[in-house]
This record gives structure tokens, C-alpha cells and sequence, in this order.
């Protein structure tokens, strides 16, 4: 028998013959003790440790100075835990030796015709624990001297015997299926070894106060890319009178407000990202984020493929035009093509990239649907058309649903933002919405909306409509079952009036029947159609509310970002907010950190840059802030085209800049707060504001 | 005894040692014969462990042609996962070795 050891760090070849094997046993032993054992007692030349059997047990008749059933004291010297396998048989068997200091994670092997051997040093003692296959061991084997090193040379013989004599009975009386027999077997053999590691794992200190470098706090952000679009598709885009002489001109002769507002190099401005729903492609809208008045220059859509062969962060996969500034986009749940937008001109936009001709469906400009610019897009699941429908919110005060089955020829239904619930709430244009459904694929029940004036509502979205309307009585023509649906919308005491009004005009229009679009033709009352479903007023902010944000795990907890600086965490069902954070400059986005990290929250500021924040974990202090890059150097764009997280890919998040410039930073680290549900996330944020 | 008997009776008594989360049986194909978790972690938990088993005991055979690996341990966060394989069977117990510190 031998005992091999080595340290951890070092490599103990395996001997390829008996003879080698002893000499290299030897000088193992040597090594160990001079470096890790530094026993005191022996102090053998390697000469003398030659026959590798005595040596062990010249060696361990020193070194043993307490045997137990268990357990071997071997001798003396510092304060490190070892597990090797001690082998009986040829003495080729190698071990490896943890050093419990630099233990990561511990994966310790046995061998199977070895013994497993837990070495334990500490201080001056040197100790030996043996496990062996048998859970109980009655005899001692250990008598010292030589005799030990055969005894544990028949233990391993002797285990099997032993479970004859214990409590198990060989004889399977009942045990005629051959699984069962199999699996007793096998559950003999590695019981009592697991066991055992069950009861020692208990006990082991081997890991108090080991901390996992990557489960502290410490976030780090890198950079990775700094995409933008190419100066001359900006120009092209300005299309008016783009005679330029340097390229760069085109605030300076198409639109004077436009130099006024940006500077030369980047006349459009990133107003909002999104990544698509693979994670590969992001998709950045281009416009002018706080203009007023007219429009009188385009927009673009741009999108990169990250993960393709020819992706240039100078050079977009897909550059998209359209005539008006482009406000925002929002990239389809399932389809990693598709994504909408909408422009500063109120309309609606639906792309493909995978078609030859990418734009597939665009709302028209009308009274009835959105005449100011489109804040905020979001897709819903309709559980009638069984497909998923687009959600906008304009500055205008309006919330709409629009679906496919008509090309967005006109709103399914809306509503609409304006309130006498609450007077001194300061409500205007939808500058952001949020959709509350209990799951993806439901329908929402109700909206959060927050407003340029930094009023934070909640809409019911439920439709009164019937899925199957009847026919009205007062009616003459023929409906159409949407059409029906809206008229259904509107209050009963209206409604033959708004039937009246309809028919009328359907009539001088020599329409044979009336669809949606002959409803919304009949010019009803607004209010009529679009039905102020306000239920529930939150706290307002001082400044715009520029982004709501429902969290990932549970519908109950949101998040709002202010112009006035403050992000603030919502519950439902309470109007004061649970949790403020302090963002110091206006919070132009919000994000949740995903279902993995509930409790982080990233925020796009104002002033450039973007913050992470873990609220359990020191509520108000960033834990790392993202700059973006541009040329080699820390840009100072502010940071107005907000802040996504990619679904897919983790730690990947987007920024979108005023200059133009889309930002692209890998989030490593964070807190290791996560493996919460909703629930448990839901009453944490509770027990905040309980707390206070 | 019967030999159904006794291998529920053995996994019982792992079971209830001290800190243990649960126990499964899985064949070297990643199936479960015997499980004390809800099903979908079984699935997960005999689908992964198996193929890290696997891998490892290829790694120690790597390493020695003459050696087999017997005993695997992965040490993570919160819990401690050990597998005892053998020739056809793989038993993994799941352990939260914390609870015994709080207890």
C-alpha cells in the first residue's frame, strides 16, 4: 500500500511500472513533507523510503498518533485541509491535494478501488480522514506499525463482506424484478459514501467566508460598441434641398431649427431603442426629441445585426426612411424581423426587414387617430383575433390599439388620457405607457400612462364590447361586426344618436354598409369613441414622466422616470410610490434588469451616461455608470434615446444618444439578490414603504 | 425485505439526513428511475448531472486509464450536488449545506 500526495498546484505523474512507482512515492512524500507537511518527527531520506510499502508505514507509525474509526491523526503543521485516496493495491494511484485557501469550488474525486483519504492539517497536527465503503465499521483495523497498512488493505476487501453481516439482507426475498435488484446494488455500494459526505459536508468549514468573486455587488461595465449611422444616409434623409457642400450641412440649409438644435456633425438624434426579439439586431429610431411645431425634415430607422458576419458599428444592416421624424420603435415579441415605429407626424409603421420592401403597414393622419407624435408603442396579445396587436400613446392625449387584420387602416379602440378624477393631476399627452397584463399571452387589463406633465395614471383597458355584438334595433344598414364592437363602446344613452350620425353619413359616402372606418367617418364626438378610462391616479412627478416600466417578475410593482430626476418604483395598488432613487439629472429611461436580477435598475440620464442601480443593496447608490464611447473618447451625449436591456443575451444593454450614436455595453457582475418570484419581489418592494 | 422496499427505505433515510434537498436516481442516459424532486427539477437535474458525470468520469479515465471516477461533488451558491455513479446508475443527492449551520 501506498500514500501518494501531491499538492494541489503540483502534477504527480502517474508511475508507469511498480519500481518507479515506489521511487516516485517516495519522493512525493518527500516533497509534501518538506513543503506542505514539514513534519517534525520524520525526516527520512528519500533513500530509505525506497520500498514503498515500509516507508508508508515507517511514515505513518510516526505520524498516527490517534486512530479512530474515522480518523487518523497523522501529525502536526499548519492549518491546511487535504483530500487525497489512499490506494491499496499498486501504489500508481494518484491524488490531488486541495489547499482549502485557494478552494473554488470543490470537486473531489474517489477512486474506486481506493479508499477516500481527507487530509486535514492544522496548526501542528496532521489529520487523516478515511472513508471507506462501509457505513459502519465495528473492527479497528488500525493497530499501528505494520499492521495497518494491512488492514487497510483488507478493509477494502473486508467492506463487502461486511455488508453481508449488516443490516441489509443479501437475499432479495421479494426483489424478483431485475431493475430493482440492479438498483439495490448500486444503492448498496454508494449509500454509505454519500452519507458520510452528507454528514461531513455539515461540518466542513471549508467554504465560511469564502466569498464568490462574482457574486459581489461590484458590477463593471464594458464597452463594445459605438453604432451609428452614415453621415450621407442623414443627408439623403433631409431630402428638401440637401446641396450641401461638406456633407455635413444639412441643418445648416434645409432646416434651420434643426442646426439650432443639434450640432453639424449629427443632425438626428437617437429617440429610442429596442433589441429584436432573438437579441441579435438592434433597432434605433432617428429623430429630434424635443422639437416643436413642424416636421420639415425625415427620419430614419436603422438596425444592426451584431451577431452578423458583415456587422460594422459605422454602417446599419438595414437603414429605413420615412418623411417625418421617426419617435420611437418596438421590436415584435416573436418575430425577429418585424418591429413597429412611429413618427412624429402621428403615424403608425409596421416593418419587415426580411421583405424586399420593409414597410408593410402605415396608419394615415386623421382626427380620430393620432395627431401628435407617437411616445411610446408597445405589442399586446388579443385573445378575439389571436394575434398580436400595437399599442400607441401620443402626445395628444391618446391611447389606441391597432391591429393587422385591418393594415392599420384605423384604431381597433382607445382611450383617451383626460381625467376629472383628479383636477389638480396634471395630465396632457401620453409621453409613455405601460402595459399591465397578467401574462404575455393575455390581453392587458389595465394601462399605466405617464404624461409630459408628469402625472402617472392607470387606464382600465377592459372592452365592454361583446365578442359577438347583436344587432342594434335602430339600425338600417348593414355592420360590420367591428364597427358594431365601437358602437358598442359608446355610452348606451348616446348610442342611437351616434347610430343616426354614422348611417347618415355612410349614406352620403353611398357606402353599402358600415365598417370601422365608416365609424370613425360619422365624426362623433371624440369623447364618444375614445372614452376616458382613468382609474386610479399615482403621485406625480414635478417634471415629464418620461418612461414607465412594468417589472419583469410581477405586474404589480412599475417604475416611472422624470425630467425632475427622480426614478420611482410603484405598487398598483398604492398612490405614493415604494421607493425613490435620486438620479441627480432628468431620468430619460428606465429598465428593469431582467428576471434574473429583479432588483436592478438601469437608468438612462439626461446628462449622458447610463446608471446601474440595485435596490436592494443600497437603495439610492449607483453601482456602476456605463459612458458611452465615440471616437477613442468619453462622449458626453445625453442620453435621450433611453435604455433597453437585451431579453437574450445577458448583461447586453443599449443606449441611445443625442448625437446619434447608439451604445452597446456588456454588464458583467451584479448582486446576487436574484432567484426571487414575483411575489417575493412583489412584497419586498411592500415592505419598503411599511418600513418607513 | 423486499428489494423495492429497501431501496425506497435507503433513499428515505438519505432523505432525511440533515439538509438534504432531495434525491434522485438516473440511468447513464439521463432518465430518472427514482426521484424525491417535483418533476420538472428531476428532469433538469438528471438531464445536467449526467452529462457532467460523464465528462467527468471520461476526464479520470483520461488521466489514468486504470482509474474510474467514483464520487463527484459540485459545490455551487446554495446548494451542494453529490453523484455517486456506477456502471448503469447515477445517484445525485441535492444538499443545502447551510441548514445544518443554521440548525
Amino acid at each position: 500500500m501506498s500514500l501518494a500526495m501531491s499538492q494541489g498546484r503540483g502534477y504527480y505523474d502517474p508511475p508507469s511500472s511498480k519500481d518507479e512507482a515506489k521511487s516516485s512515492d517516495g519522493q512525493t512524500l518527500e516533497e509534501t513533507k518538506g513543503e506542505a507537511f514539514d513534519l517534525t518527527d520524520e525526516n527520512d531520506p528519500p533513500s530509505e523510503n525506497t520500498p514503498s510499502t515500509p516507508s508508508k508505514i515507517k511514515q505513518s507509525d510516526g505520524m498516527f498518533t490517534d486512530f479512530e474509526a474515522d480518523q487518523v491523526v497523522l501529525g502536526e503543521s499548519g492549518r491546511n485541509t487535504f483530500t487525497g485516496v489512499l490506494t491499496e493495491d499498486t501504489g500508481t494511484d494518484t491524488c490531488n491535494f486541495l489547499d482549502e485557501e485557494d478552494a473554488g469550488v470543490q470537486v473531489v474525486m474517489r477512486s474506486d478501488q481506493g479508499t477516500q483519504v481527507e487530509i486535514t492539517q492544522t496548526e501542528e497536527v496532521v489529520q487523516i480522514k478515511r472513508h471507506t465503503r462501509s457505513s459502519k465499521r465495528s473492527e479497528e483495523e488500525g493497530k499501528g506499525g505494520e499492521e495497518e497498512g494491512k488492514g487497510a488493505d483488507e478493509e477494502g476487501k473486508g467492506g463487502e463482506d461486511e455488508y453481508d453481516d449488516d443490516d441489509y439482507d443479501a437475499d432479495d426475498n421479494g426483489g424478483d424484478e431485475e431493475t430493482n435488484a440492479k438498483l439495490l446494488t448500486f444503492l448498496r455500494a454508494v449509500t454509505p459514501s454519500v452519507l458520510s459526505e452528507l454528514s461531513s459536508n455539515l461540518e466542513s468549514q471549508a467554504f465560511s467566508g469564502y466569498t464568490i468573486a462574482q457574486a459581489s455587488s461590484s458590477h463593471s461595465a464594458s464597452h463594445l460598441h459605438s453604432l451609428t449611422i452614415p453621415r450621407s444616409a442623414v443627408v439623403v434623409e433631409s431630402n428638401l434641398n440637401a446641396s450641401t457642400d461638406n456633407g455635413f450641412g444639412i441643418g445648416r440649409q434645409s432646416s434651420r431649427e434643426v442646426k439650432a438644435e443639434t450640432d453639424d456633425k449629427s443632425p438626428l438624434s437617437v429617440t429610442s431603442v429596442a433589441w429584436n426579439s432573438t437579441g441579435a439586431m438592434v433597432v434605433a429610431s432617428y429623430g429630434v426629441p424635443d422639437k416643436r411645431g413642424w416636421c420639415e425634415s425625415g427620419g430614419v430607422v436603422a438596425c444592426w445585426n451584431l451577431s452578423g458576419r458583415d456587422f460594422k458599428p459605422d454602417k446599419p444592416s438595414f437603414l429605413l426612411e420615412h418623411s417625418s421624424y421617426v419617435t420611437c420603435v418596438c421590436s415584435h415579441p416573436e418575430m425577429p424581423a418585424v418591429f413597429a415605429a412611429g413618427s412624429f407626424n402621428g403615424e403608425i409603421m409596421c416593418f419587415d426587414v426580411s421583405l424586399e420592401e420593409p414597410l408593410t403597414m402605415c396608419s394615415k393622419i386623421d382626427d380620430y387617430f393620432h395627431r401628435e407624435p407617437i411616445s411610446k408603442l408597445e405589442w399586446t396579445w388579443s385573445a378575439t383575433e389571436k394575434a398580436y396587436q400595437l399599442c400607441s400613446a401620443s402626445l395628444d392625449g391618446k391611447v389606441l390599439f391597432w391591429s393587422f387584420s385591418n393594415k392599420f387602416k384605423c384604431p381597433l379602440r382607445g382611450f383617451s388620457l383626460s381625467t376629472s378624477l383628479s383636477p389638480n393631476s396634471p395630465i396632457a399627452g401620453a409621453s409613455t405607457l405601460a402595459l399591465l397584463s397578467p401574462s404575455p399571452t393575455t390581453p392587458p387589463t389595465s394601462i399605466i400612462c405617464g404624461s409630459e406633465c408628469g402625472g402617472v395614471v392607470k387606464l382600465s383597458s377592459r372592452d365592454p364590447a361583446p365578442q359577438k355584438p347583436q344587432k342594434s334595433r335602430s339600425a338600417e344598414m348593414k355592420w360590420s361586426t367591428s364597427a358594431l364592437q365601437a358602437l358598442h363602446r359608446v355610452p348606451s344613452q348616446h348610442r342611437d344618436d351616434a347610430i343616426r350620425k354614422i348611417e347618415k353619413r355612410a349614406k352620403s359616402d353611398k357606402r353599402r354598409g358600415v365598417d370601422l372606418a365608416a365609424v370613425y367617418s360619422g365624426k362623433l364626438s371624440q369623447e364618444l369613441l375614445f372614452p376616458s378610462t382613468v382609474t386610479f391616479v399615482y403621485a406625480p412627478h414635478v417634471g415629464g414622466c418620461n418612461e414607465v416600466k412594468v417589472h419583469t417578475l410581477t405586474k404589480r410593482v412599475f417604475m416611472t422616470g422624470g425630467s425632475d430626476g427622480k426614478v420611482r418604483v410603484y405598487h398598483v395598488l398604492k398612490r405614493e410610490p415604494v421607493m425613490e432613487i435620486e438620479v441627480g439629472e432628468g431620468a430619460t429611461g428606465v429598465e428593469w434588469g431582467g428576471d434574473e436580477k429583479p432588483y436592478m435598475v438601469l437608468v438612462a440620464k439626461d446628462v449622458g451616461g447610463v446608471e446601474v442601480f440595485d435596490l436592494k443593496d443600497e437603495g439610492g447608490v449607483s453601482k456602476c455608470s456605463c459612458k458611452g464611447m465615440w471616437e477613442g473618447k468619453e462622449s458626453a451625449g445625453r442620453m435621450v434615446g433611453g435604455v433597453k436591456v437585451n431579453g437574450k443575451v445577458r448583461g447586453m444593454i443599449a443606449g441611445g444618444e443625442r448625437g446619434g450614436v447608439v451604445q452597446i455595453w456588456k454588464i458583467e457582475g451584479g448582486s446576487g439578490s436574484g432567484g426571487d418570484d414575483g411575489e417575493e419581489v412583489e412584497k419586498w418592494f411592500l415592505g419598503r414603504i411599511e418600513g418607513d | 425485505m423486499s428489494s423495492i422496499a429497501e431501496v425506497e427505505e435507503t433513499l428515505a433515510r438519505i432523505q432525511s439526513h440533515k439538509g438534504v434537498k432531495g434525491v434522485l436516481i438516473c440511468t447513464k442516459s439521463g432518465s430518472a428511475v427514482r426521484s424525491s424532486l417535483p418533476p420538472a427539477e428531476t428532469e433538469t437535474y438528471a438531464a445536467l448531472i449526467t452529462q457532467l458525470a460523464l465528462k467527468a468520469a471520461s476526464v479520470a479515465r483520461t488521466l489514468d486509464p486504470t482509474d474510474d471516477l467514483t464520487f463527484l461533488r459540485i459545490r455551487s451558491r446554495k446548494h451542494e450536488v453529490m453523484v455517486a455513479p456506477d456502471k448503469e446508475y447515477l445517484l445525485v443527492v441535492v444538499q443545502n449545506p447551510d441548514e445544518g449551520e443554521d440548525a
